[in-house]
Order: C-alpha cells, then sequence, then structure tokens
C-alpha cells in the first residue's frame, strides 16, 4: 500500500483531535453560561451598573438595562425609568451582567464607552429591539 | 514523514488526545436577527424568543419558522412588556412580519477558539511529525526559519536564488513577492527551480511563476519598486561609497556576492547609520537607483524572540491576527515601523537631503535586486549623490548603482511545466502550482524540482521568481523556556522600548549567531 501523505496523515490527526478529542467537551455545559441561557428565557435586560466616576460624589445608576439606542441608555431602577443620554457614556463606566447572581462575574465591562458603543448594550436589554413605539413607559415595573 | 516519525505520531496522538482539547472555553452566543433574516435562525438553539413589535414576547421551546407562509410556529410562552406571562404551554402561530428580532442564545466554543486549537494541534503534530527536525534544530539555528527557499542552476551549481514570501507568516498575510534571478543559467530553454521547505514551517504556495522579460539590446531589466518592470540602457557605478568605517565602494560596486554590513549598536537596535554614495553626472531623462540588499539576520531574532516571548500563547495571537482583531497586525508591525527599512535620500541642488523612498524586502538568505525610480529632479545630473539611512546591523547591501531607465516591459508568465518530487514526476502538485485557486502545502524536508520552459532565445530574457503564499511557523518547544508576557506585551505596545532592552541581549550573540548561520550552506549570498 502507498504511504499516506503526510498532508494527508496531519488531517486525519487533526480531524481525529477535534473529533473525538473535543467532541465531548464540547457537549459539556459551564454552569454559569447555562446558568445565564436560562435566565434568559425570562426575557429580562441584563443587571446594568452605570458609574460616573467624575461626578462628586460619584453617581451611579443600577437597575435592568430596558434599552439602548443612538440617543439614549434606559434603565429600570424599582419603579424608575432613567434615561440616560448617549453621549454621555463616554463620562461613565459601564458593568453588565445576567444571570442570579447579579454582579459576578461580569458579562461586560466598558470603560469610558463612546456614544456608538450603544449596539453593544442593546443586545443585553429587555428590548433589543429598542422601546416598542407607544408603550405605556409607567408599566414596566415588575410586578 | 519517516516511519520513525509516524509512529511517533502515532503512539502519541492518545496524549494530545487527552491533553489539547481538555480546556476549550466556551461562550453564550447571542445571535439577532431581524424578521428579513428568519432563515438565518440557528435551528439547533434550545429556546426560540420573538421579540414583538409591541414589547411582548414569545419564548418557544420548540419551533419552525415557515419560509413559504412566513410563520412561526411553535409551543412556549407569551410575556407582556412587563415580562408578566399571559398564556404559557400554549401552541402559537406568529406572522414572521410581527416580529421585531428573534434571538436565540446557545453555549459553544468560540470560533477563535477553534482556531486556536487548530493551531495549538498543528504546533502539537508539528511536535510530533518533526521531532527529528526540532532537535536538529536545537544546534543548528538555520532553523531560525527560512519560508520555501528556491535554488537555480548559476552555471556551476544549484544556488540559492530567493526565498518565497517571507513577510507572510499567517494566512491573512498571504503574498506575492518577485524576486530576480539575474545569476540564473538555463538550460537550453528549460529552467529547473528547486523549491525546500528547510525549516519547521508548513509552507502553503499558491503559485511560484517565472516571469521572462525581454531586454532591450546591450541593457538589462530590473523589477521596479512601484511593480512595473523597467528596462535599463545603462548602469552607472558607484565612485565612491562612505560608511562610518570609512570606504566601501569595492564592496558595493558590483553584483558579485561581496556585501557591506555592519553590526548592531549595543544600546538601541534601532540607531541608524548611513551611508554615503557619489556618482558621475548621469544624463538627463529618468534615473532609477539600482539596490541589491538582504536583511541581516536581526529582523529573524526579533521576529521568532517575539514569538517564544508569547510561548503559549502565540497560536492565540496569530489567530488574533487571522481574525482582524483591530491592533493584533500593528502590534506585531510596531518593531518592524520603527526598525525601518533602507531609506533613500537625495542630496538636492539646494544641499539639503530629500527622502525619496524606502526598501524593506523582507527576507535574510538571498539577496534580491530591485530599482527604485527617482522622482524628477530629486538628483543632481552634474554631481549626483545618494544616501542610504538605515538601522544598524540590519542590512547587507551587496550593490548600488545608478541606472538610465528606458520602458516599461510586460513579461511573459510562465507556469510550471513539470514538477517532480523525489525524481518522480508529481502531477498533482504540479496541478495544484498551475490553479491559482488552490495551494501545494509543503512540510519540512520536501522538495520539489519545478521545471519550465522559456520562450525562444532565452538569452534574451531577464527571468524573475514570481512566489505567492504564507507560511506558518513551528513554535519549537525550547522557545517555550523563555515564554514572558510582559516583554511580548512590549515589543507590540513600546517597540522603541524593547529595541532598546533586547540590544545587550541580542549584541551578546550576535557575532557567533551570524557566524553559526551563515557557517551552513545557506551561507552564500
Amino acid at each position: 500500500m502507498r504511504n499516506p501523505e503526510p498532508a494527508l496523515v496531519a488531517a486525519v490527526l487533526i480531524g481525529a483531535l477535534l473529533l473525538g478529542g473535543c467532541g465531548p467537551s464540547i457537549q459539556q455545559e459551564v454552569p454559569y453560561l447555562a446558568q445565564v441561557q436560562a435566565s434568559r428565557m425570562k426575557v429580562r435586560g441584563a443587571n446594568i451598573r452605570i458609574r460616573f466616576a467624575r461626578e462628586r460624589p460619584a453617581r451611579v445608576i443600577a437597575g435592568e438595562l430596558i434599552a439602548a439606542d443612538i440617543d439614549s441608555v434606559w434603565v429600570l431602577s424599582g419603579d424608575s425609568l432613567t434615561a440616560i443620554p448617549s453621549l454621555q457614556l463616554p463620562r461613565t463606566s459601564i458593568e453588565l451582567s445576567e444571570g442570579v447572581e447579579p454582579w459576578l462575574p461580569p458579562l461586560l465591562l466598558l470603560q469610558r464607552p463612546d456614544p456608538w458603543s450603544w449596539p453593544k448594550l442593546a443586545r443585553h436589554a429587555r428590548f433589543p429591539q429598542g422601546i416598542p413605539p407607544g408603550l405605556d413607559r409607567s408599566t414596566l415595573a415588575a410586578p | 514523514m519517516g516511519r520513525f516519525q509516524r509512529a511517533v505520531a502515532l503512539a502519541l496522538v492518545p496524549v494530545l488526545l487527552l491533553t489539547s482539547c481538555a480546556t476549550l472555553p466556551r461562550e453564550l452566543h447571542r445571535d439577532l436577527q431581524p424578521p428579513k433574516h428568519a432563515s438565518r435562525v440557528d435551528s439547533g438553539a434550545p429556546y426560540l424568543i420573538a421579540h414583538m413589535r409591541d414589547g411582548h414576547a414569545y419564548v418557544l421551546d420548540s419551533w419552525t419558522i415557515d419560509e413559504a407562509t412566513r410563520t412561526v410556529a411553535g409551543r412556549g410562552r407569551l410575556l407582556d412588556a412587563r415580562r408578566t406571562a399571559v398564556g404559557g404551554g400554549d401552541a402559537y402561530t406568529i406572522p414572521v412580519d410581527s416580529v421585531a428580532l428573534f434571538e436565540t442564545n446557545v453555549v459553544r466554543v468560540p470560533a477563535e477558539a477553534v482556531v486556536i486549537a487548530g493551531l495549538t494541534i498543528v504546533i502539537g503534530i508539528a511536535a510530533v511529525v518533526g521531532l527529528a527536525v526540532l532537535a536538529a534544530c536545537i544546534a543548528d539555528p538555520k532553523c531560525f526559519g527560512s519560508c520555501p527557499t528556491f535554488y537555480v542552476w548559476d552555471g556551476e551549481r544549484m544556488k540559492l536564488q530567493a526565498e518565497g514570501f517571507s513577510a507572510s507568516v499567517s494566512p491573512s498575510l498571504e503574498a506575492t513577492d518577485v524576486d530576480a534571478l539575474p545569476r540564473a543559467r538555463p538550460d537550453g530553454r528549460t529552467l529547473e527551480v528547486v523549491m525546500k521547505n528547510e525549516a519547521p514551517e508548513t509552507h502553503v504556495v499558491r503559485y511560484v511563476h517565472v516571469l521572462a522579460a525581454l531586454r532591450p539590446p546591450g541593457g538589462l531589466v530590473y523589477a521596479a519598486t512601484d511593480g512595473s518592470f523597467r528596462q535599463v540602457t545603462r548602469v552607472i557605478p558607484p565612485r565612491r561609497c562612505s560608511a562610518a568605517e570609512g570606504d566601501v565602494t569595492e564592496a558595493l560596486r558590483e553584483f558579485d556576492g561581496r556585501e557591506r554590513s555592519s553590526v548592531t549598536d549595543s544600546t538601541d537596535l534601532a540607531a541608524r547609520e548611513t551611508i554615503e554614495i557619489a556618482f558621475a553626472p548621469v544624463p538627463e531623462g529618468e534615473v532609477g537607483l539600482v539596490l541589491a540588499s538582504r536583511q541581516s539576520l536581526l529582523t529573524s531574532y526579533l521576529f521568532y524572540q517575539g514569538l517564544a516571548y508569547l510561548g503559549r500563547s502565540a497560536g492565540a495571537w496569530l489567530a488574533s491576527i487571522e481574525r482582524g482583531v483591530p491592533g493584533a497586525l500593528n502590534q506585531a508591525a510596531g518593531i518592524g515601523s520603527v526598525l525601518g527599512g533602507i531609506e533613500i535620500q537625495t542630496l538636492a541642488e539646494d544641499g539639503t537631503w530629500r527622502r525619496v523612498a524606502e526598501v524593506r524586502e523582507t527576507g535574510p538568505l538571498a539577496t534580491d535586486v530591485r530599482v527604485i525610480p527617482l522622482p524628477a529632479g530629486a538628483l543632481s545630473t552634474t554631481a549626483p549623490v545618494v544616501r542610504l539611512r538605515m538601522a544598524r546591523g540590519a542590512w547587507r547591501v551587496n550593490q548600488i548603482a545608478l541606472a538610465v531607465l528606458g520602458g516599461r516591459v510586460e513579461p511573459i508568465r510562465l507556469s510550471p511545466e513539470r514538477v517532480l518530487k523525489e525524481d518522480r514526476p508529481d502531477e498533482d502538485a504540479r496541478s495544484r502550482l498551475a490553479d491559482t485557486t488552490r495551494a501545494l502545502v509543503t512540510l519540512p524536508g520536501d522538495t520539489y524540482s519545478i521545471r519550465y520552459r522559456l520562450p525562444e532565445h532565452p538569452e534574451r530574457y531577464e527571468l524573475f521568481l514570481e512566489t505567492r503564499g504564507y507560511y506558518l511557523e513551528w513554535v519549537r518547544e525550547q522557545w517555550l523556556a523563555t515564554e514572558d508576557p510582559v516583554r511580548a506585551a512590549t515589543m507590540g505596545a513600546r517597540p522603541r522600548e524593547a529595541l532598546r532592552a533586547m540590544a545587550p541581549e541580542y549584541k551578546r550573540i550576535e557575532a557567533e549567531f551570524e557566524r553559526n548561520f551563515w557557517g551552513n550552506r545557506h551561507a552564500e549570498p
């Protein structure tokens, strides 16, 4: 029988390693990620903490991320819905987390994000499509 | 691959299986698709969220999207904008166009990790199949890389005359390289080019063409730095070349293998030096500077030392270049930018130096010759003076001359007529080299004899080698001993500082490094 080409042997080895070696481990789910995945079924926004470090005393807005668009980032804190103009984002640092444990580990850390960072936030919001038109914003708080 | 290597490879597969894939990272991949891209929704996701325009959301754990009726059918829950359940366990049929966004969440191995794993496995396989090569490398500095090397008959022997795409160290850096073959002596109308893989590297060769450019009567053709091929009717050698060590005219007058080189600065590898060249008066018209040069081993040292500092994360770094991570390539290019190429300056009529070009041909093995067209008026015609400015110890210069430029010439591009491997015709390799959409992959030790059929009267043609491809370095096991993330980061973020810090280290090994390297059969430029 003709000896296999080195490239073929390499390809077979790579295939064997990826399929045989990695396959079972790919199926294992990391508990934290599985938890985040399950919690998203509630279709709530990520926990967000926006810190205005330059203000004295430093102002912090924390709550559920409702939506983010080119104009504003919307945060629900208790019954209060706050809109932070996107132009203010460079003056902040932002932490995001999803799942049962609110702040560990953070999903996203943004230091002085530019105003164009809103799409990064929007995908973790309750309404990734933006605030629905005609929505009564006073009814957003959890019952 | 030899029997021994294959046996070792098979024996070590279980080891790799146990070690290489155990720690692949995972990520939660959230995908959002607008209704017009409903067909792109991941049907394997454990649940689908349909965000409705009015703020409601359906969470479906079994669903189908019907492209024909533009509906989503499934079972699950409906949540209002407050996320209070308004229905559960029910069957729903939802018009796709009433949905604002579809969302899926999947835990997966990120694509980058697969790339890294692939590179790691390649490195692992390299360690297995290349054991003999690696063992030899420990004692052989030649193994500091070579990219594909090309040997062509010079009338006496097969001589190293070109190295292909030396800067293409990653798939996304695939590039075309043109090297002059002024010493090639074809056998009648047949030109044999021997391509070798002589280092622990994987070479992916897209093509190897020979370019034949018609010379003007009594003249030459040079590849120009603007990508054209220029006929040259007269070459004007230098009258006097002055460097820090004194008169170096003899070394630079002819393309004869005698080179002018220097050693690096002991405190700063980016420290500059100059060579000043005076010429006899030149005629009016377009003039170019002929420069034959190659790099010293300094850039090779810096590249491999950088990979060594990266150590186990070298694969991740290469993968980041492939993914186009912003800054990854800039980090890699930082050292090269600070080190620079050969800057060409001309002395204008008003006595000021004017920077007119910079040459950056990569590769320490084969000397390349090219012509740099000089801008009109950049050079005094009565007392032309040119200055080369470059990093000390970084370049070996073989020839400098002025050329009176003629017209542009379009070379004839020749594909391989025949390819032999181990003296046997290899039609698959030939077809791969002839088809620019495919590639020939070579491993250490591979040697191909590539034959070309030249045009009639081959003596009337100047020959060039045009190669395209990229190569992958195999991280050598011994490099991991010097893994140092802080130094690697310094090289990327603060290259000037790194070049100062590394200067004493390189200085300690410079003489021996060069002597050992050129002591082997690659030594002759």
